[in-house]
């Protein structure tokens, strides 16, 4: 009687812990990342008699989660992956529709300013299309600005977010030390039985901490979670905690990179590429690949066409009768130290700019330098091997010095170095007249500008000279002007033939183009061009430069794209990125699912199921209610024996 | 498998979320009009459109520009008919010049007549445009062209032609210096030198069968200052042994003396002598004392030739209208009327061939509108039906998640 007592009140007590733990799936079916807890029931040790074993009712032996690590880790992959397309996804989109619509992109804006160009070569007397030309310069220049602006602020707002993430990281990690050591308190104490729901804690803020960045994690024999990242940092160890830090990297102070400190306060630096994955890892790549190419193709532009503008710009005249000056101009070139004029710096081969910065010293009095990498130093025997043609002024004081930062910030700093209308150079600084006693009706046309440099400083001055035709041969005279070639046949040539022409001081002035029929003794004059309101062939030379190819130079200098197409690249670039990240994001999303239903569907709480249990546990229980109160009644029908 | 409630939940919530997502983004496309709502959407597609979008604005500024230079050939095909017809009306006074039955008060009549049509050629020269600037100048539009009057007409202008880009590779000349119209308009060549033979003092024909040929002193021109030689008459009479030479010039009254007792008339064309006048003037036959010869040198400028002409009717040299001076007048007239019809054939094939570029910048906007349209714009029928059947989805899932959630064991426990 006393056994069966006993054995219904084991099995009272099992029902109830079952119960139990069914309204605790219940209480936290939306818990996250609860994993549903079943109690383990086994038989008592039976009671050995002469006939046998007889039981001794049950016990419950332990209550554990339905909880696999692999399952979980294949969430944990998987999302971390989802997090860090997302995190790309979301900063690249910004730059996507920035990029976006056609009215705000540097399109237009180019558009614009060519359009402008074509005016002033319409009507180059006018004032009100020079003044037009000057002021979609200007927007093509505010445009720049806003665009990169915009980019700043981007980029502003992606180091907010990589200083935030690394703050939740710490934070994230600080738990897992705290709950390492509640879980290893509470297992000591429970002789080795799981700790479910602390467990379950923990595997919370691990899967948090793998949204922010991949980790890899390690159980110790006394249940602590040790948390590694990047090549095997650790990150959590057992109870010892490091943290993650941002420092300011050396050579960009607008930059953060990431460093590892550790308890003793010693700061590891963590290179970005091992820092992958997660919302830090879609930041850094993000920044890595997408703004930093984003900016830098942008400034590569707005040097570009400043440089190739105010090369033509320069080998024009404007009203005045003065060379034409530098048209846009950006902060690439910044006086250090002395009062030297500064160098003329031009770009070569824009497929060798880097975002460098060099430090140009002069070594003497007329104008030679020697030209050092910054920060390290190096010599740089030959400018053109980073892309750039400096030329030193006349006169120089050894030892002054200039920053020359070629692309850096060009977006930021281009602006208008023209802003007087009758600056705009649309002459061209060499005209040609054919005297009235030419017999013959041979014309000279298409004098295209390649250098003013053999011309007075400033002015289009150079002593008038003439080219004289005899017998298939022409003379420069003075002689001193080089002609090349210096042969015309009239009979093969009257429809046209290229000459270049050098004026002493010069490797080529100017080409232009004979065609006709010379009679011998023609001639043709060419001076320097006296103010002329009509001349707009520097503007038609300007304006072609829309449709010329001048960026994106391959090995040899050979430039292999117009400024559009230079623009449009970075569209894809940037279009093709962020397409990636969406898609990677849906792709990785879709396994995060799978991943999810894998796990859910053996640890998540089914409502139904936990229901059907309460009836079942229920009626065990009072069943084993029974059993005691046939027990009790078997006493009282003893007792009654006795009375 | 087994199936936990907060999977019904999720899915449902997901699957309901993604088809919000998919109608938004259709929603956006119907009612922006465009397929690319970014360049992620279709990144190869955003690059192309930028470029056809540039290539549609630049042909947008040429077809500006055929309209430009379509306005300027049109003002000046106006001024070249302009040129022409006083050409035209100088040639027939001209012509009527050589009548024998004019008076020289007649002849006078119409010396005044071609002055009032030499200034109004000079008028032409000079005209100016809706911005007030000189056309026939060249470059220096600011500058007026042609100064001076009948002595002498200067050009101040440059040989500057102005181009305008028309196409992409087309640089269509707009204007024509001066001096292509008025200055130049024939080459320099012994052509331009005409010796006649005139009449005595008396009016009697010359007593001996000397003659003169002419042409151009060698190497000419051999100084700047050559150029002012053309353009001038040259009265050469023989006083028994040696020559007395006289010249007329445009401009300036009565008849000046070069040199008298000239031995050799190579004289003329030599310029270290004092007689230089620019020609080589060679006699023939024997002339006799008192016989009378005139040389005409004609200039490759108009306006030097009209104003040769116009002095000779208003002081006649020795050999008269009839002599020498209408066949010169006409001939150089026809000259320049030629240069102006070369002009006009020029600017009228010009003309044409804007009009033909205009067709086809028309036809090049359609071309890259309907490419652009293909690239960036949305299928409405497409869309459309996209949307329709995206809402139905949605629909669908929605439903079944209020259904699929409302099922519980627990509503049958009590």
């Amino acid at each position: 009687m006393a056994g069966m007592l006993n054995i219904g009140l084991t099995g009272l007590n099992a029902a109830q812990l079952q119960l139990n733990t069914t309204s605790h799936n219940i209480a936290n079916a939306a818990t996250p990342g609860y994993n549903r807890q079943a109690v383990i029931q086994t038989t008592n040790d039976p009671m050995f008699s002469g006939a046998g074993f007889f039981g001794q009712g049950v016990r419950v032996a332990a209550v554990t989660r339905q909880y696999s690590q692999f399952l979980e880790n294949q969430v944990l992959s998987a999302d971390n992956r989802r997090s860090e397309y997302a995190a790309y996804g979301a900063q690249i989109s910004q730059i996507n529709n920035l990029l976006a619509d056609t009215s705000v992109g540097l399109s237009p804006a180019l558009q614009e300013f060519f359009a402008g160009v074509q005016d002033v070569a319409a009507n180059p007397s006018n004032m009100a299309a020079r003044q037009a030309m000057i002021s979609a310069g200007q927007a093509l220049a505010t445009r720049f600005q806003t665009m990169n602006g915009r980019l700043d602020e981007i980029r502003l707002g992606t180091e907010g977010e990589i200083a935030a993430t690394v703050e939740t990281i710490n934070s994230l990690a600080e738990q897992i030390g705290e709950l390492n050591q509640r879980v290893a308190l509470s297992q000591a104490t429970s002789g080795g039985l799981p700790a479910n729901d602390l467990l379950d804690q923990r595997n919370v803020l691990v899967s948090e901490l793998n949204k922010l960045v991949r980790t890899t994690t390690a159980l110790e024999r006394d249940g602590q979670l040790s948390v590694f990242i990047g090549s095997g940092q650790s990150l959590v160890l057992g109870t010892t905690v490091s943290r993650l830090g941002t420092t300011t990297d050396p050579s960009d102070p607008e930059r953060q990179s990431i460093v590892l400190i550790a308890g003793s306060g010693v700061e590891v630096p963590l290179a970005e590429s091992i820092i992958t994955g997660g919302t830090l890892g879609g930041l850094l790549a993000f920044r890595r690949e997408t703004l930093d190419a984003t900016q830098e193709r942008l400034d590569l532009l707005a040097v570009a066409i400043m440089d190739s503008i105010n090369a033509q710009h320069r080998l024009g005249v404007d009203l005045d009768n003065v060379l034409g000056q530098d048209f846009f101009k950006t902060n690439m070139i910044q006086r250090e130290s002395g009062s030297s004029a500064p160098p003329r710096v031009t770009i070569g081969n824009d497929g060798l700019l880097t975002n460098g910065r060099y430090r140009l010293t002069y070594t003497d009095a007329n104008g030679n330098f020697e030209l050092r990498s910054l920060p390290d130093n190096t010599l740089i025997a030959d400018p053109a091997t980073v892309g750039l043609v400096i030329s030193g002024p006349a006169t120089s004081t050894a030892g002054d010095s200039y920053v020359i930062e070629p692309l850096r910030n060009a977006a930021r700093d281009f602006s208008l170095a023209v802003t007087d209308a009758r600056k705009v150079a649309a002459g061209s600084p060499v005209s040609v007249a054919a005297p009235l006693t030419n017999a013959g009706n041979a014309e000279v046309s298409n004098i295209a500008m390649r250098s003013v440099e053999a011309m007075s400083p400033g002015y289009p001055q150079f002593p008038a000279f003439r080219i004289e035709y005899s017998g298939g041969t022409l003379t420069t005279v003075p002689a001193t002007y080089t002609l090349t070639p210096a042969s015309f046949d009239p009979a093969t040539e009257s429809t046209g033939k290229q000459f270049s022409l050098a004026i002493p001081g010069s490797t080529e002035t100017f080409t232009f183009a004979l065609s006709g029929t010379p009679q011998d003794g023609d001639r043709f004059e060419f001076s320097a061009t006296e103010a002329g309101v009509a001349d707009n062939r520097n503007a038609v030379a300007l304006g072609a430069l829309q449709t010329q190819k001048t960026m994106l130079d391959v090995g040899s200098g050979e430039p292999t794209a117009t400024y559009q197409a230079a623009y449009s690249q970075l569209v894809t670039l940037v279009g093709n990125k962020a397409r990636e990240a969406q898609v990677g994001e849906q792709a990785q999303q879709t396994l995060v699912r799978q991943a999810q239903d894998a796990r859910d569907s053996l640890s998540g709480v089914n409502l139904d199921e936990e229901a059907a249990n309460l009836v079942r546990y229920q009626q065990a229980y009072q069943a084993a209610g029974r059993v005691m109160s046939i027990a009790q009644r078997l006493f009282d029908e003893l007792i009654a024996i006795g009375r | 498998m087994r199936v936990s409630t907060s999977m019904i939940y999720d899915k449902g919530i997901a699957a309901i979320q993604r088809q919000t997502a998919e109608l938004l983004h259709t929603q956006q496309q119907v009612s922006s009009g465009r397929r690319i709502l970014t360049p992620a959407d279709d990144p190869i597609a955003a690059a192309r459109a930028l470029e056809i979008d540039q290539s549609k604005a630049i042909n947008a500024q040429f077809r500006i520009n055929q309209g430009y230079a379509e306005d300027n050939l049109r003002l000046m095909e106006n001024r070249l008919v302009g040129i022409g017809d006083i050409l035209l009306y100088a040639h027939e006074r001209a012509v009527q010049a050589g009548s024998p039955i004019l008076s020289e008060n007649e002849l006078g009549f119409i010396a005044t007549d071609l002055r009032a049509h030499f200034e109004a050629l000079l008028g032409f020269a000079n005209a100016r445009d809706a911005n007030g600037e000189f056309v026939f100048a060249g470059y220096k539009a600011g500058t007026k062209p042609f100064e001076g009057g009948l002595g002498a007409v200067s050009y101040e202008g440059d040989q500057g032609v102005r181009t305008i880009q028309v196409s992409s590779s087309r640089f269509l000349p707009i204007s024509f210096p001066g001096t292509e119209l008025f200055a130049k308009t024939q080459p320099v060549g012994d052509h331009l030198v005409t010796a006649n033979v005139g009449v005595r003092a008396d009016g009697t024909a010359n007593l001996g069968d000397g003659a003169l040929s002419g042409g151009l002193a060698p190497g000419f021109p051999n100084d700047p200052a050559d150029y002012d030689l053309m353009g001038r008459r040259l009265e050469i009479v023989f006083n028994g042994t040696d020559y007395d030479v006289y010249e007329y010039i445009p401009g300036v009254a009565g008849r000046q003396t070069v040199q008298e007792g000239l031995a050799d008339l190579a004289d003329l064309g030599d310029p270290l002598s004092p007689a230089y006048r620019g020609v080589s003037v060679v006699p023939s036959g024997t002339p006799q004392a008192g016989d009378r010869f005139e040389v005409f040198v004609a200039s490759p400028d108009l306006f030097a030739n009209l104003a040769v002409f116009i002095d000779a009717l208003e002081q006649p040299g020795p050999s008269g209208m009839t002599g020498g001076a209408v066949e010169f007048a006409t001939a150089q007239l026809d000259v320049a009327l030629d240069n102006i019809l070369r002009v006009r054939a020029r600017v009228g094939s010009q003309l044409v061939e804007v009009e033909r570029l205009n067709d086809v910048g028309s036809d090049l906007d359609l071309q890259y509108a309907q490419t652009l349209s293909r690239l960036q714009d949305v299928d409405y029928a497409e869309a459309i039906s996209r949307l329709t059947q995206q809402q139905t989805f949605l629909e669908a899932a929605q439903q079944s998640y209020l259904r699929v959630t409302g099922l519980s064991l627990f509503n049958f426990l009590t």
